[in-house]
Order: C-alpha cells, then structure tokens, then sequence
C-alpha cells in the first residue's frame, strides 16, 4: 500500500494521539501509556508513515560521522592566548587609567538633594561664637629695656636718644627703643 | 570527572579545567554548528566563538546540569548570528523541494553518500527555528526541557515546531516512498 500524502496524516488522527506518538519517538512516553499507542499504530497508517519517517531520518542522520577537523583546535588555542594578551594589556591600561576617567555622571536631581542636604547641615550646625575666644591667637610679650643705663654695658660711645621711637623687627621679638639722636649732634 | 568540578577547578584558575569542558564539548557544539550553518568554515569559527565566550564569562559559569543548555544557547545564538549575516536562504524553496522529491534514487536504497545528502538537503529547506529544534533533537539527544532552555522557548513551542519539522519530514518522504511503490508496481507488470 502507497504510503499516504501529508494531509491525510494531519486530519486522520487527533492531536493528542500524535503528540503521544512524538513522545514515544522521543523517549519520553511512559511506559504505562505504550500499550494504547501500540494498539492504534496497528490500525493506523498514517501514524505508522509518521513512525517509519522518524526512524528513516534517524537511521539516515546516523550515516554521517562529524568530526572536528584536527588543525581546529590549534587554531583555537591560538586565538585564546592572543585574547588572554589582549585581556592583560586591557587590564594594565585600566590600572594606568588617570583619575578623571573615574569621573562618575550624576544626575541633576541628586545633585540638587545633594546641596540642599548640605545646605541644612549647614544651618543645623552651631555657629561658633566669638566670645569663647579666651586667648589671642599670636601672644605678644614686649620688653622695654631702658637705655639710659648704657655706660654700664660696652658701648663706650654716648647715645642720645632722641623722642621718635625706633623699631626693630626680628624673626623672634620686636623690639621697641628710641631713636639715636643724628651724627652731628655728637 | 563531573562537569561541576570542571567549572568550579576552572574558576579557580586552572588552565587543564578549562581545556577538560573544552574537549567534552567541543564536537558536539561544532556538530550543532555544521547542521545549523552547513559550512565547515564557519562552523569552526562559531565553535571557537563559543569557547572563547566560556572562557571570558568564567566568573558567570553556571556550575549545575544548565552549564550544556547555556553552552549550546551562545553556539546557537551565534549560528543565528552568522545566518543573518550571510544572509543565507531560509525555508523551503521550490528547487530545494525538487531535489528531495523528485530523487533518482529510492530512500530505502540510497547509498550512504545520498542519505547524507538527503538529510542534509532537509535541514536546509528547514527554518532555522525549525531546524535547530530537529538538530537538538536527533543530533544532540536533547530532552524537549534542554531544548526549549536552549532556544529560550516554552515547551509547547518546542513540541510544535518539533512536530511540524517532521510532518514536513513524512510529507517529502510520502512523496518519495509513493514513486518507490509506483516504480515497484510498475516493475511487477512489466515482470508478468
């Protein structure tokens, strides 16, 4: 008997018979079920057609031996170690990276919560008063030496002083005295 | 040696592990790759694609039974990758058609060279979302679950175009087998 066209196979059984008939195929059907599909595959030919194309196909599939060709895997191993140079140059590069690239986008809303919560921390902190100030931030201590005194020590030479103050300024003191009088008063 | 203990030494910086899953699976995922692209060429570079990605992604290497299905989901997304781009032919055409049908040769007594023709010609006329369901299938003995993770289908998709590749299947056969019993027929009246 001529096996029959593809539509007559769709419209002879229902669905569910065919679906089971995969499953079977598939090895997917369980055991307990096998008995009801047997049972329709002897009176049902186009199942069998479908059956037989199956194994056909299956069988006919198996006739073909692949296999990698040999030269693939070198060339394979080849491309891995120029990607694993690649990879490692990447990564060099990036820890050479400057810092702006880490420069991260921020949006304009966080950026805006952002400054408001600042602004409030700011407002919220105590304002440090000027009145805690107990002691002056440069100590000055001054000394005031009279020169009047000056043939005791060894400058033989009179000075007069004059009124006008004169001022000295050193690294450590200042140093306050009065002005020596001009060369021709001597 | 377990596939997890493969991934799981891999992880850890062991070069061998790596080499281990590569040639556990490389000819099955070069053989996906020659059904779905028919071409050697692009079939190795698919397959060597897809290895470099596992070698990349190791830290994201599933370390469960998914690792196969994750595998065979990048090859067959690169081989989708590589059709579109070739550009080849999808589906059935009218030549292709000719060729299976009118065959000089009955099924039952093609030599092994036609049958590998023949199946290979049907793969072809299939598309490619048909044909990759019949490859994992009968190729690959994938479960209709593996399948379906591997093509990011459900299960009734997979059944369905499972199913439909094989009617397709039956109906070019029918048409072949019908000309083998005709010419039988045909052989038993010139006989008498």
């Amino acid at each position: 008997m001529p096996h029959s066209s593809d539509s007559s196979l769709e419209h002879s059984c229902p669905a569910e018979t065919s679906e089971t008939l995969h499953q079977y195929l598939d090895g997917e059907l369980p055991v307990s079920e096998q008995p009801g599909l047997f049972e329709h595959l002897a009176s049902c030919d186009p199942c069998r057609q479908m059956m037989d194309a199956v194994m056909v196909f299956r069988r006919m599939s198996r006739q073909e031996y692949i296999a990698l060709p040999p030269a693939t895997d070198d060339a394979f191993f080849k491309r891995l170690a120029e990607q694993k140079q690649m990879s490692e140059r990447i990564d060099r590069l990036s820890d050479r990276a400057p810092l702006w690239n880490a420069r991260r986008s921020v949006s304009l809303r966080s950026a805006l919560a952002l400054a408001v919560g600042v602004f409030t921390l700011g407002l919220l902190l105590p304002m440090p008063s000027r009145t805690n100030y107990t002691q002056p931030l440069i100590q000055l201590t001054s000394e005031k030496v009279d020169f009047t005194d000056f043939d005791s020590v060894a400058i033989k030479t009179p000075i007069f002083l004059t009124e006008n103050p004169i001022y000295i300024f050193l690294d450590g003191p200042t140093i306050e005295a009065s002005r020596v009088s001009e060369a021709d008063d001597f | 040696m377990k596939d997890y203990t493969l991934i799981e030494a891999f992880q850890q910086g062991d070069e061998f592990a790596f080499v281990g899953i590569y040639n556990r699976y490389k000819g099955g995922v070069y053989a996906f790759c020659l059904k779905m692209l028919r071409d050697s060429d692009q079939a190795q570079d698919v397959m060597q694609d897809t290895f470099l990605r596992v070698y990349e992604n190791r830290a994201r290497l599933l370390k469960t039974a998914s690792f196969k299905s994750w595998l065979y989901t990048i090859a067959r997304n690169q081989c989708l990758n590589t059709l579109r781009r070739s550009s080849r032919h999808v589906g059935l055409d009218e030549h292709t058609e000719r060729i299976l049908v009118t065959s000089e040769t009955p099924i039952s007594a093609m030599e092994k060279s036609e049958q590998i023709r023949f199946v290979s010609q049907f793969l072809e006329s299939l598309n490619p979302e048909y044909r990759e369901v019949l490859i994992l299938r009968e190729y690959q003995n994938f479960s209709y679950e593996e399948i379906a993770a591997v093509t990011r289908s459900t299960l009734s998709a997979v059944k369905s175009r499972l199913f439909k590749a094989r009617r397709k299947l039956v109906s070019l056969m029918g048409q072949s087998w019908n000309q083998e019993y005709a010419a039988r027929e045909q052989q038993k009246l010139t006989g008498n």
